[in-house]
């Protein structure tokens, strides 16, 4: 299985982001999933677009990208986060 | 861990008006704290109506963390607003779905990595109905400095890195 890129993204890149990044660092080595996670401004996301797997974000995606984005606020209220796990998940295990 | 700072002079009680009013007096007093430049405000005001920072949690209680670019800060800090009558805020991520916002947590980083635990902490804190009942409670900016800092470990991580 190739080792896919994930873009963790919030509008800032420094808050909210880095709670998910680390939420999915901790969630792939726990089903030892190698992964390349890449943390960014929501902005940034445009140079990515040829290489990454997937979208993990807290911020609002009004562009259409050519690959899944998963909205990421339930790893900050804890409201439905296990659905965000499963999710974020089974697209790594693709 | 890098140091956060807080004091009661961060804190706001009872505050009113709207969103923007109260996220300008919020982000003009850490101006005048000398924690983030006189840029901050613009940026605050403009990161939340680009990115919203309304977040439902569990409870009752809507919160905000509205925050912005780190090149407008000088000082790692954090504000706190009770809100007297909550304020709405759209919430984080959504096209349109707004909260009603109680308190805000208003966010000066400098940078992300060294703020993880802070920030980890913080969305614990979120997640735990009694102390944001507590915290929203508050009748003194002490309480609101001394709960925040118990809950967040401010004290812990003071004397620079690890």
């Amino acid at each position: 299985m190739a080792k896919k890129q994930v873009l963790v993204a919030c509008g800032a890149g420094i808050a909210t982001s880095t709670v998910v990044n680390s939420a999915i660092e901790e969630m792939a080595k726990e089903n030892k999933i190698d992964v390349n996670l890449i943390q960014i401004k929501i902005a940034e996301v445009n140079s990515y677009v040829d290489t990454a797997d997937l979208l993990v974000t807290t911020a609002m995606v009004k562009t259409t990208y050519p690959f899944p984005v998963i909205n990421a606020r339930s790893f900050l209220t804890g409201i439905g986060m296990e659905d965000t796990k499963e999710q974020i998940l089974s697209e790594l295990k693709k | 861990m890098a140091e956060f700072y807080l004091d009661k002079r961060l804190v706001f009680l009872q505050m009113t008006g709207s969103q923007e009013d109260i996220l300008r007096s919020m982000a003009e007093n850490l101006v005048k704290e000398d924690l983030v430049e006189t840029s901050f405000v613009a940026g605050i005001i403009n990161r939340e109506k680009e990115y919203p920072t309304g977040l439902p949690t569990s409870s009752s209680i809507s919160i905000a963390i509205p925050h912005t670019d780190i090149e407008h800060v000088k000082k790692n800090a954090i504000s706190i607003a009770l809100l007297k009558k909550p304020v709405t805020f759209q919430v984080m991520g959504e096209v349109s779905m707004e909260t009603p916002v109680s308190i805000i947590f208003m966010l000066a980083m400098q940078e992300s990595h060294a703020q993880l635990t802070i920030l980890k902490k913080l969305m614990d804190f979120l997640q735990d109905e009694t102390t944001l009942q507590d915290l929203s409670e508050s009748q003194s900016q002490e309480h609101v400095v001394s709960l925040i800092e118990r809950k967040l470990s401010l004290s812990a991580s003071k004397g620079g890195d690890r």
